[in-house]
Parts: C-alpha cells; sequence; structure tokens
C-alpha cells in the first residue's frame, strides 16, 4: 500500500526527448491508466516508475521513499508485461514462486501464497503446466498471480490486454478491476484503448508528445476536455470540431451557414475566432430552435444506434449519433440541435479550452 | 543487433569472457603473430641463430618448384572435391527433394559418413584400393587398369579425392536439401500452373533460389578441401608417392616437423593463413548480404 | 510433388538408393573385414558376408593391440577418445555460453575488440600454426596432457555466435520480468537462460562431440606416449603396419570402434544434429 509521487520527471534517449517534465500524485490503492497514442512516451512513463529505466531529470516516490537510485527488485513493485514474459521452461507454480524464492522467503510461505493467489485467479489446476500449454487467458492471469503473489505496494501493467481477442479482453478487463480493488493496491496502468482506460481508471492521465495533457476521472475528460486533443481522443467517434467565430455580444457561435446559441453568453469573449466542439452523440434531431440542417452522406448502423456523416453548408464535415430506430435516408437534409450544457469552446490558435466567466473565477 | 536491457556490472563481463579471450590469446593469437614474425626470420637448422631477412622466404618459396608443384596439387585436389562435393551433394538433394515417403529414413543413411573422421575414412578408402586385396582394385584389375596407389601419383591422388568426397557429400546434401525445402511449395506449384516441366523448375525456379546456399557452399567446401583433409592425406598417402598428393597444408607441416625448415614452414602458414582469412570474409560478407536480405 | 511422372519418381529413389548404396558400402566392407581372419584376403577377391571372427578379433584389439603394431590396447584409446571428446564439447559450450552471455548481456569498454578477437580464431586453423601453437603447449608443459590435449580446442567462434544469435532472440521482458523478481546476472543466467538454450546446446553438443572425437593433428602433435593415443591418430600407424603385415581384419576392428561412436550419436540424434549443423554456420 503506498502513494506514488512523479515529480518533474524528465526522460531522454540520447538526443531524443521521451518526456518533457510530468507531475502526477498517485494515491494509495488509486487506479491510474496512463492513456495515449503510440510513441507518447506512456510505457516509458510506466517503466521509470519499474526501474526498468533511469530518470534523466525529476523524482520518484514510492510511499514517500525517493526510489531514483533503487533496482527494480528493491522498489516493492510488481509488474505484468505485454507479452506476460512468463518464464517459459518454469510450470506456473515456479513462475509465480521465483521472484519469492529470490527474496529467500521461506518455503510454507511461499506454498500458501502462491496457492492463495492461485484460488482466486482460478489457476489451481493449472500450477503444474507450462506457460505453453495454456490459453491466452490463462497466462493473462498467472502474469497477474506473479504479480499478486508479492503483496507489492503498487501493480504496474504495460498494455497487459493488447495480446488478447475482444471477447477475452472485455472479460480480463473486469477482472483487473474487481482484483485491484479487493486488494486495494496502488495500480499504474498503460493502454492506448481508451474503452480499458474509461472502464478500468479511478483517473486517467492522458498523455501527448511526452506530456501530461490532462488528469482526471474519465468522465471528467470526456465532459470537460482541457484541450482539443483530449475532446478528440476521448469518445468514439470522435468529437466534431468546427471553426468559426462569437457574434459581437458574445451569445452566438457563427460560421458560414450556421449560427447557434450558446447557453450562457460569454461578452467579454464577443467577435474573438473560437474552436467549438460538439459530440456526435451530442446532435439529436431536431423540432425546435437553434436548429441547423446537414445534408446526409453516409450512414453506419450500428443496431442499437447509428453514425450519421454529414456536412453542414459550407462543406464543413459533421458527425452525428442518432438511435437506432430514428430513420435516415442518404442524400436527405437533416435537421439537429446540440444539447445546450454540451457545447464545448476551445481557443483555436493553442487548443485550450475557454471557460465559462464563473468557471474561471471560481477556479 | 543489440540487446535493449542489459545488466550493470563493473568486473563480471569481464569475468565471463576471460576464459574465450585467454584461450583465444595464448593459442590463436600468439602462435600466428609467431608464425608472421618467423617467416621473416631465416634460423639454422640447430636454431642457433636468427637473422631477419624481410621477405626472402617468401620469394625462395614461390621460385621453388616443389612449392609451385604442391600449389599445383592443391588446386586439382581442391577443386575436383569441391566440384564433386556440390555435384553429388546437389544431385541427391535434388532427387531426395522428390522424395516424400521415407525420406527421413534416407536421409540418415546418407549422411552418416559426415561422423566419421577424415583419417578414418581415409583408411576405409585404403583398404578397398589396397593393390593386392582391395575390392576396387580387384575390380580395376579386372577392366584391365593396373592400380598401384603406392606407385602411381595419380591414382595416389584419385584415391585421397574419392577419399575426401565420400566424406563430405553428407554436408552439402543436408544444406541443399534443408535449401530446397525452404522454398514455398505454392512457387513451386505457381511454376507447374505456368507449364514448366520438373526440369524447367528446377533449371528457372529451385536452381536460382538456391545460388546463395550454394555459393556458400562453395566457400566452405574449399575451406574444407584445403585444410580439413590433412588427415586423410596423413593417414593415405603421407603425402607420396613422390608428393603427388602433397597438398600445401601437408607441406607446412612436413616442412616445418619434419625437415625443420622453420623461416620457409612460417612462411608457408602466413600464405595459409591469408587463404583462409581471404575465405572466412568472403563467406561473412555472403552471410551479411543474407541477412540484410531477408 | 505436383504432376505424376512415374519415371520420375524411380529415377528419384534410384538415385537416392545408389547413393547410399555408394556412401554405405565402404562400411559394410569395413565390418566384414573386421570379422574375418587375416587369411581370408588372400584368396584375391575378399569376402562379402561376415565371418565367425568377431569376438575374437574385437577381444584382440580392445584389450591387447593390433599384432605386430604395439602401443596400447585400443581400450584405452577409446578411452581417451571419449574423454578428449566430451571434454572439448563441455569446454566449448562452457566458455562460449559464458562469452555469448557477457557480449549480449553487458555493455563494457573493450567489448567489440573481444568480440573480434573471438571472430579471429575462425581464420586461424591449427593447420596454420601448427609449429607455433606446439611451441606454445611445449612452454607451458602440456605435452603428454588431457589439458594440452583439450584447452587449446576449447576456443570456438562458432559455439560463441550461436549463442549470440540465440540469445539475441530472447525476449528483453523476460530479463525485465527477472530483474523485478529479483535475480542478478548470474542468477539469470542459470536459472533463465540456460534452460532456455537446452536445445541449443543438445545441438551444438553432438556437432562438438563429433569434431572433438575426430581431431586428428593436434593429438598427434602433443601427445608422444602411447597411453595419450586416441583411436582416430593411433590408426594410422597400424595402418602402416598393416601393409606390410596381414593385420587388416584387425585394423578393421579398430576403424569400426572408431567410426561408431560418432556415427551412433549422428544417427540417434539426428535432429540435433542437422540443427547443430545448420544454425552454426548462419
Amino acid at each position: 500500500m503506498a502513494e506514488v509521487t512523479v515529480s518533474g520527471v524528465e526522460k531522454r534517449f540520447g538526443p531524443v526527448e521521451v518526456l518533457k517534465g510530468v507531475d502526477v500524485d498517485i494515491a494509495d490503492g488509486e487506479m491510474l491508466v496512463i492513456l495515449g497514442a503510440s510513441g507518447c512516451g506512456k510505457t516509458t512513463l510506466l517503466r521509470l516508475i519499474a526501474g526498468l529505466e533511469t530518470v534523466t531529470a525529476g523524482e520518484i516516490r514510492i510511499g514517500g521513499r525517493v526510489v531514483n537510485d533503487l533496482e527494480p527488485k528493491d522498489r516493492d513493485i510488481a509488474m505484468v508485461f505485454q507479452n506476460y514474459a512468463l518464464y517459459p521452461h518454469m510450470k506456473v507454480y515456479d513462475n509465480m514462486a521465483y521472484g519469492l524464492r529470490n527474496r529467500g522467503m521461506a518455503k510454507d510461505e511461499i506454498d500458501r501464497r502462491v496457492k492463495e493467489s492461485a484460488r482466486i485467479l482460478g489457476l489451481a489446476d493449472f500450477l503444474d503446466r507450462k506457460p505453453r500449454q495454456l490459453s491466452g487467458g490463462q497466462r493473462q492471469r498467472v502474469a497477474m498471480g506473479r504479480c499478486i503473489v508479492r503483496e507489492p505496494a503498487v501493480f504496474l501493467f504495460d498494455e497487459p490486454l493488447s495480446n488478447l481477442d475482444a471477447a477475452l479482453r472485455g472479460q480480463m478487463r473486469v477482472e483487473i478491476r474487481q482484483l485491484q480493488k479487493r486488494l486495494a493496491t496502488t495500480g499504474v496502468f498503460v493502454t492506448h484503448d481508451q474503452v480499458e482506460a474509461m472502464t478500468l481508471a479511478d483517473r486517467i492521465l492522458l498523455m501527448n508528445r511526452g506530456r501530461v495533457e490532462q488528469i482526471g476521472a474519465p468522465m471528467d475528460l470526456y465532459r470537460r476536455p482541457r484541450t482539443t486533443y483530449v475532446a478528440t481522443f476521448i469518445g468514439s467517434p470522435a468529437m466534431n470540431l468546427i471553426q468559426g467565430h462569437l457574434d459581437a455580444t458574445g451569445a452566438r457561435f457563427e460560421r458560414e451557414g450556421l449560427s447557434i446559441a450558446l447557453p450562457t453568453p460569454r461578452p467579454r469573449e464577443g467577435g474573438r475566432p473560437v474552436t467549438l466542439g460538439i459530440r456526435p452523440e451530442d446532435l439529436s434531431p431536431a423540432n425546435g430552435t437553434g436548429e441547423f440542417a446537414l445534408r446526409v452522406g453516409l450512414v453506419e448502423r450500428l443496431g442499437a444506434d447509428q453514425v450519421v456523416f454529414g456536412d453542414v453548408v459550407g462543406g464543413e464535415p459533421l458527425l452525428v449519433r442518432l438511435p437506432g430506430a430514428y430513420s435516415v435516408v442518404e442524400n436527405d437534409t437533416l435537421h439537429v440541435v446540440p444539447a445546450p450544457d454540451a457545447l464545448h469552446l476551445f481557443d483555436p490558435d493553442t487548443g485550450l479550452r475557454i471557460d465559462e466567466e464563473a468557471t474561471r473565477a471560481a477556479a | 543487433m543489440e540487446k535493449r536491457v542489459v545488466f550493470r556490472h563493473r568486473l563480471l563481463p569481464y569475468l565471463l569472457v576471460a576464459p574465450q579471450i585467454l584461450i583465444t590469446l595464448v593459442f590463436f593469437i600468439w602462435p600466428a603473430s609467431q608464425a608472421l614474425y618467423t617467416s621473416l626470420l631465416r634460423e639454422d637448422a640447430f636454431g642457433l641463430r636468427r637473422e631477419f631477412v624481410g621477405f626472402t622466404n617468401f620469394q625462395r618459396l614461390f621460385n621453388d618448384p616443389l612449392y609451385l608443384d604442391s600449389v599445383w596439387t592443391t588446386l586439382l585436389f581442391s577443386a575436383a572435391v569441391t566440384f564433386s562435393i556440390l555435384f553429388f551433394g546437389l544431385l541427391f538433394a535434388a532427387m531426395a527433394d522428390r522424395i516424400i515417403r521415407g525420406i527421413t529414413y534416407y536421409r540418415t543413411l546418407l549422411i552418416w559418413p559426415y561422423a566419421v573422421a577424415p583419417a578414418v575414412a581415409g583408411v576405409l578408402w585404403l583398404f578397398m584400393f589396397n593393390p593386392t586385396i582391395g575390392i576396387i582394385a580387384y575390380v580395376l584389375q579386372g577392366v584391365g587398369v593396373s592400380w598401384n596407389h603406392n606407385l602411381n601419383g595419380t591414382q595416389a591422388l584419385i584415391m585421397v579425392i574419392v577419399a575426401s568426397v565420400w566424406k563430405q557429400i553428407a554436408y552439402a546434401f543436408l544444406f541443399f536439401l534443408a535449401a530446397m525445402q525452404s522454398i514455398p511449395k505454392s512457387l513451386i506449384e505457381a511454376a507447374a500452373i505456368d507449364g514448366a516441366g520438373p526440369w524447367k523448375r528446377f533449371r528457372t525456379i529451385i536452381f536460382p533460389l538456391i545460388a546463395p546456399t550454394s555459393f556458400f557452399l562453395m566457400v566452405v567446401t574449399l575451406v574444407y578441401s584445403f585444410f580439413d583433409t590433412f588427415p586423410i592425406i596423413d593417414a593415405v598417402t603421407s603425402g607420396g608417392p613422390a608428393r603427388a598428393t602433397e597438398i600445401l597444408v601437408y607441406k607446412v607441416f612436413r616442412d616445418g616437423f619434419i625437415a625443420l625448415d622453420l623461416g620457409s614452414s612460417a612462411a608457408q602458414s602466413v600464405i595459409l593463413m591469408l587463404i583462409v582469412i581471404g575465405l572466412t570474409v568472403i563467406q561473412f560478407r555472403y552471410v551479411e548480404s543474407r541477412v540484410q536480405y531477408q | 510433388m505436383i504432376e505424376r511422372t512415374r519415371w520420375l519418381d524411380w529415377l528419384a529413389h534410384a538415385t537416392v538408393l545408389i547413393g547410399i548404396a555408394v556412401v554405405t558400402f565402404p562400411l559394410w566392407l569395413t565390418f566384414v573385414a573386421s570379422t574375418h581372419a587375416p587369411e581370408s584376403f588372400f584368396r584375391g577377391l575378399m569376402p562379402f558376408w561376415p565371418g565367425g571372427r568377431f569376438l575374437e578379433n574385437y577381444e584382440q584389439v580392445l584389450f591387447e593391440g593390433v599384432q605386430g603394431v604395439g602401443g596400447a590396447p585400443v581400450g584405452t584409446m577409446l578411452a581417451n577418445s571419449f574423454v578428449m571428446a566430451i571434454a572439448i564439447a563441455v569446454g566449448k559450450i562452457v566458455i562460449s555460453l559464458l562469452s555469448a552471455f557477457a557480449i549480449v548481456y553487458f555493455r563494457f569498454p573493450f567489448r567489440m575488440l573481444c568480440f573480434w578477437t573471438i571472430f579471429v580464431t575462425l581464420m586461424l586453423p591449427v593447420e596454420v600454426r601448427i609449429l607455433p601453437t606446439y611451441e606454445v603447449a611445449a612452454n607451458l608443459q602440456l605435452l603428454n596432457t588431457y589439458t594440452g590435449l583439450v584447452l587449446p580446442l576449447i576456443a570456438s567462434a562458432t559455439a560463441t555466435f550461436l549463442f549470440r544469435q540465440f540469445f539475441l532472440t530472447v525476449p528483453d521482458e523476460l530479463t525485465e520480468a527477472a530483474r523485478i523478481d529479483g535475480a542478478g546476472p548470474m542468477k539469470f543466467f542459470w536459472d533463465i537462460l540456460l534452460p532456455l538454450s537446452k536445445v541449443n546446446i543438445a545441438a551444438l553438443f553432438v556437432i562438438l562431440f563429433i569434431y572433438g572425437w575426430n581431431q586428428y593433428l593436434w593429438p598427434l602433435l602433443i601427445t608422444t606416449g602411447d597411453q595419450m593415443t586416441t583411436i582416430v591418430m593411433g590408426i594410422k600407424r597400424m595402418v602402416n603396419v598393416a601393409d606390410s603385415t596381414p593385420v587388416w581384419p584387425e585394423v578393421m576392428a579398430v576403424a569400426t570402434l572408431a567410426l561408431l561412436p560418432p556415427v551412433v550419436v549422428v544417427i540417434l540424434m539426428q535432429r540435433w544434429f542437422i540443427k547443430g549443423l545448420i544454425d552454426t554456420e548462419k
């Protein structure tokens, strides 16, 4: 049980700056998911916490102790690797026991822990098998088991589900979450899959090009993305971004063929260029004010709902997510209206969110 | 290619490589440099006086008809051995590649001579070629060839060539077979659909695809014929009769150990070293390029 | 194959069978000769079927040596050959494993120099440095010792390269998992790397056993006493005698004994033999 503190951490590989100053506090028992596209530095951050790489600058603490110069084995962490990294020549039992034996733990204590973990993970019948005699999901559980027996302060997961097929991935996701909650062990989980991130995380750390883009609860990132990057990364299909400007009074968003009333006017921002963000699911068929028209292009019917690829006047593409039952015809004109409190404004130059003045004053 | 994950330790890696490096320095590098050094000296027969003579030993060698004869013998011997090994290896591999059932038994029976020591291989053939009791000599007598390798240099050379080839066909066979079996079946089938018969397929598809293996085998077999055949020569003919089978590596041994002409023997060693180095470099160039294009 | 060309299939089988016959004939003849009395060879054509002197001939050579040759009994030579072959194979494997481990899993000054030094051994077969190597061995008092017989032959670039190649394919994550599990370098080597190398070690052992057993020139130089003779080099002296006195059956019995161990190894461990042969040339 421990909190993890990462402060001002930078990492360079030769001339390549992979992490450009990362700060995050992970609370005891919390599950933090580091999310990002490939090459954003998320795995590097995890490996720095594990001690498999050394930081170029900054400090990492685990349970209050600075671990910068400690070997991985002395950091009180356990790690699940992407390809599981099970020792192929050892039985499941020995795979789980190996780290404990290296620490000189008593035989019967090792036995107790291995059997207990195997029971929790449903591996009790497989302790005598070699890894190659197991299915993907079972190997995944052995990798988990190898961590659990150690009773470490922190679990580290390096995209552990990416080698599984879709159905199994969903199932293991739930298992990992339940297990981590039950053991109340701090967890750091790296993934590029936003669904994994949303479902597993207490908080998500979204990374982009070696920097923290936003840290927050999953629904915070969804509801109040701090930047256009976060806005488009979280949510599927991605949020629509439309370039335009506010009218002189700051009450409406305007662009060619489009004029949308803002829920709260922003007189101080009047006249400035902005990027408007609307999630496809926040647009609904119109039967009132504030509506605008789009020409329906392709329609993807997914069953429960459908995604309409449309164009507003002026050729701007716009995605709308509608209930599956609603009838849409390709090449027709569709009138839609945005949910009033679901409009996001961003600065077109910096990509940063423009908050309501009230919120900003409060912050 | 390099590992991304390494251990950090100051002393351990040196301890780990030490045995290998030590043996290499003491038994390989040092003697080789000694040979290099001695090749530039002249020493009298009693080892009392040494003087630096530059490249005189090499000059003497190249003006020595005995040495030039040995070069010629070696070329003849190596060419015959290499060509025959590649030819038979390829022939058997091409035929075995057609056979599906029982291939492992055939393979086992074809490869075992590789395990026979060259010296023992030589003795087996010496027995069969024995002028008075040998089965081959007997058959040859029957067709009017009077066989006596103890007197006839050409016959002696033929005998050591046969023994050397017999021992090594297995090697070429295995590599050719492995190369042929790694050609995707679909490629052969595509060629068959395109109307190429077995011979045409071999010539236009299989052979070009195993060309790299052939080249590699040629280099390796040349090295074999130059150096590894020493025991056959020594056990069977001792270079005779009248130096007819004295290939270069045998002459180094004889001049150094029996005639005790150290300067000349060292110079010959140096020349042989250059040959191996040349062949090894060619072989590794090839391996490198193969790795790159994979 | 694709089309049903009957005659071609026959040709294939026929060629391979002829090849096998040619390749196997000397072995058969050797064995046959080793079971006869010397007198059997005076009647022009030698016999093609085994005679009745199998036990006598082999007993004679194993425990007393070939008649008229003197020297050690072949039993001693066999023992020497076994010691040499196994020591060379094990020695080469051990020092190659260690140096490949160092070169792959550590970064240290002069690492590449070590690599090239090992590489150079490929280019210096014993045949090209006979005399000075003999002098080194003599100066180190290694003549007529097992150490002298084995030590200079156990440096091996091919085995080192083979293990290096294999180590490079071992996933990095395994090393990291071991690090997290608290295994230092030697523990990792012993607990993880070595068990994973089993197949490679076996394949290499087969190849190296044959290599060691078949050594000729070096034992010839380094051993002079009868007690140190190996069977492969010992056979030469017998042949020279055999040419003047008729002890061919006994010489052929020795030849059979000399070729049997490596041939049996190749036949029984064919899969590993082929893997070893082909891998060491990559």
